[in-house]
């Protein structure tokens, strides 16, 4: 766990988050983007969805892409690859 | 790399037609003579000569509105099954056809996936995935061309990962890639906009094969040209019109007419009101859907054809005025295909004008009902609108693990995805058609290769290597 928070720190410094925070930039509007136009939140609990949501949405994928799944007919398993 | 999980491909892939086959004759056989929707009417009211000018279909005679070469498939059923004047037989025969062909490309597809992929069970998963999805099941027994297009279009994907891992094309590459590009742009209106897109960015990144791949872009418009030119006009079959291609305009101008707070100008109203009186148009608007607006005897798609150029103007000057109108509008009209969650109905009850199925084999047996249920208890599983994200993550993923690799090749697959939801965004006129997503759909479980999600990309690149 902690060579993957030491990779997720090389990797921002390394500006390899640049990816992961377009897809969270996307995700997280168009989701407040439809609940807007549904006119059922306010504008600052909307704000703080869209911050939450692009940082959720940023970091799972991130990290997502840092697993590698392994699946074999006995079963499955996942591990982290570290590369600092 | 240990090759295919099953070793005997050929014979998996036959295997997985059989099974295919089976479900979907069954499905045509207790629901005779399969699923029609007001879209199949028009096809076959066209097949047999009878179409008639009507507030939804607004033509007479024969229209590339659905495109043509499905009805000209249709006709050309009809006539081999005796050209009887009740259509059933031949809606069967032609569902038959379609099913089969679907089950021929979801087959082949599952054939290329287990060639890629080592495991049993991952190929054993994604197989039943596949197979046994309630989604394929009540679109394949359905008359609609979106079905024979999402399946060529999945084949197109799959070969365009092939494509952009190979190093030297050979001819029948070539060839391919070019029917697989006609026949999307031949089977809906948008395809010919995702084979341009397609064909554009290749030309971008393949820089070895620019010359040949410039000389098919310009061989596949100018063959689609000549089909919608010379041909049409020699066949008498009438355009669709422009306004099924500004359902997103004429969305946003009806927005505002309806919202008591739009704003929209005298010379505006009055050039609109040739089209269809404002008044008119603010009551029809359905926030969910453009046909609403256009299916009425009173609104002019002559005046529209021949004022293009005013109407943009018109929108644009409008759009400007009322952002906020215009942006939740579009909103509203498109969320169904990229609104995180949002889940529709899929499929006809009904089958040719209107008819109840009925069973031949004396067993119940309807996809629909099938599908419904299970969209009631997992409609997650079945949203249209967390398909796009899938697509959107999948690429990220790839590229983030191939940044050094041939990566813009690599995305090409993708290419024809993120084109397909494009056109969506731009010219959907209804928000909730899951039929015009299925290809994205169909392609969810092959993510795990195009993306490169477990490694298995990269597994292909060695392979060849």
């Amino acid at each position: 766990m902690s060579s993957l928070i030491k990779t997720t720190k090389y990797q921002i410094s390394n500006k390899s988050f640049i990816v992961p925070a377009i897809f969270g930039f996307l995700f997280s509007t168009a989701v407040t983007a439809s609940l807007w136009a549904k006119q059922t939140m306010g504008k600052l609990e909307l704000l703080s969805l869209w911050v939450g949501l692009l940082v959720i949405a940023a970091l799972g994928l991130f990290l997502l892409s840092k697993l590698n799944f392994v699946i074999s007919n006995g079963g499955g398993s996942v591990f982290s690859s570290t590369i600092v | 790399m240990g090759g295919a999980a099953f070793s005997q491909v050929r014979l998996f892939s036959l295997s997985c037609f059989i099974v295919l086959e089976v479900l979907f004759l069954l499905a045509l056989l207790s629901n005779y003579p399969g699923f029609c929707s007001v879209d199949s009417n028009d096809i076959v009211n066209q097949a047999l000569g009878i179409s008639q000018y009507q507030n939804h279909f607004r033509y007479d005679g024969l229209s590339n509105h659905h495109p043509i070469f499905y009805t000209f498939i249709f006709w050309l059923i009809w006539i081999m099954s005796g050209s009887t004047s009740d259509p059933t037989f031949a809606v069967f025969l032609f569902l038959l056809v379609q099913s089969t062909f679907v089950s021929a490309c979801i087959a082949w597809a599952l054939g290329w996936f287990n060639k890629r992929c080592s495991s049993c069970a991952l190929v054993i998963l994604v197989s039943a995935a596949s197979i046994l999805s309630p989604v394929l099941l009540v679109h394949a027994v359905t008359m609609w061309k979106d079905v024979p297009f999402a399946v060529t279009f999945l084949v197109l994907v799959l070969k365009l990962f092939d494509y952009s891992t190979k190093t030297v094309w050979e001819r029948k590459d070539y060839i391919g890639l070019f029917l697989l590009c006609l026949a999307i742009s031949l089977l809906r209106n948008n395809g010919i906009y995702i084979s341009i897109l397609l064909f554009l960015y290749m030309i971008f990144v393949f820089k070895d094969l620019r010359k040949k791949l410039i000389g098919m872009l310009v061989t596949l418009i100018l063959t689609m040209g000549f089909i919608q030119g010379p041909i049409f006009n020699a066949c008498s079959i009438s355009q669709g019109h422009f306004s099924e291609s500004v359902s997103v305009p004429l969305q946003q101008i009806a927005a505002v007419a309806a919202d008591d707070a739009g704003i929209i100008t005298k010379e505006q109203e009055e050039f609109l009101n040739n089209i269809r009186p404002l008044s008119e148009i603010a009551e029809a608007y359905n926030p969910i859907g453009t046909n609403p607006v256009k299916f009425s005897p009173s609104f002019s798609d002559a005046y529209l054809e021949s004022h293009k150029v005013e109407f943009m103007k018109t929108w644009a000057e409008i759009v400007i005025a009322n952002p906020g109108i215009a942006v939740r509008s579009w909103i509203d009209l498109t969320c169904g295909y990229w609104q995180p969650g949002y889940s529709a109905d899929i499929g006809s009850r009904v089958t040719i004008f209107g008819e109840q199925p009925t069973s031949t084999v004396g067993l119940t047996f309807n996809p629909y009902v099938y599908f419904s249920a299970l969209n009631t208890e997992l409609s997650w599983l079945f949203s249209m609108g967390n398909v796009i994200w899938l697509v959107v993550a999948a690429l990220c993923i790839l590229i983030l693990r191939n940044k050094r690799n041939g990566i813009a090749k690599r995305m090409t697959c993708f290419v024809p995805m993120l084109a397909l939801e494009l056109t969506l965004l731009i010219a959907a006129p209804i928000v909730s058609d899951f039929r015009y997503l299925l290809g994205l759909y169909l392609l969810i479980p092959f993510l795990f290769i195009l993306g490169d999600l477990f490694g298995l990309g990269g597994k292909q690149e060695s392979m060849r290597s």
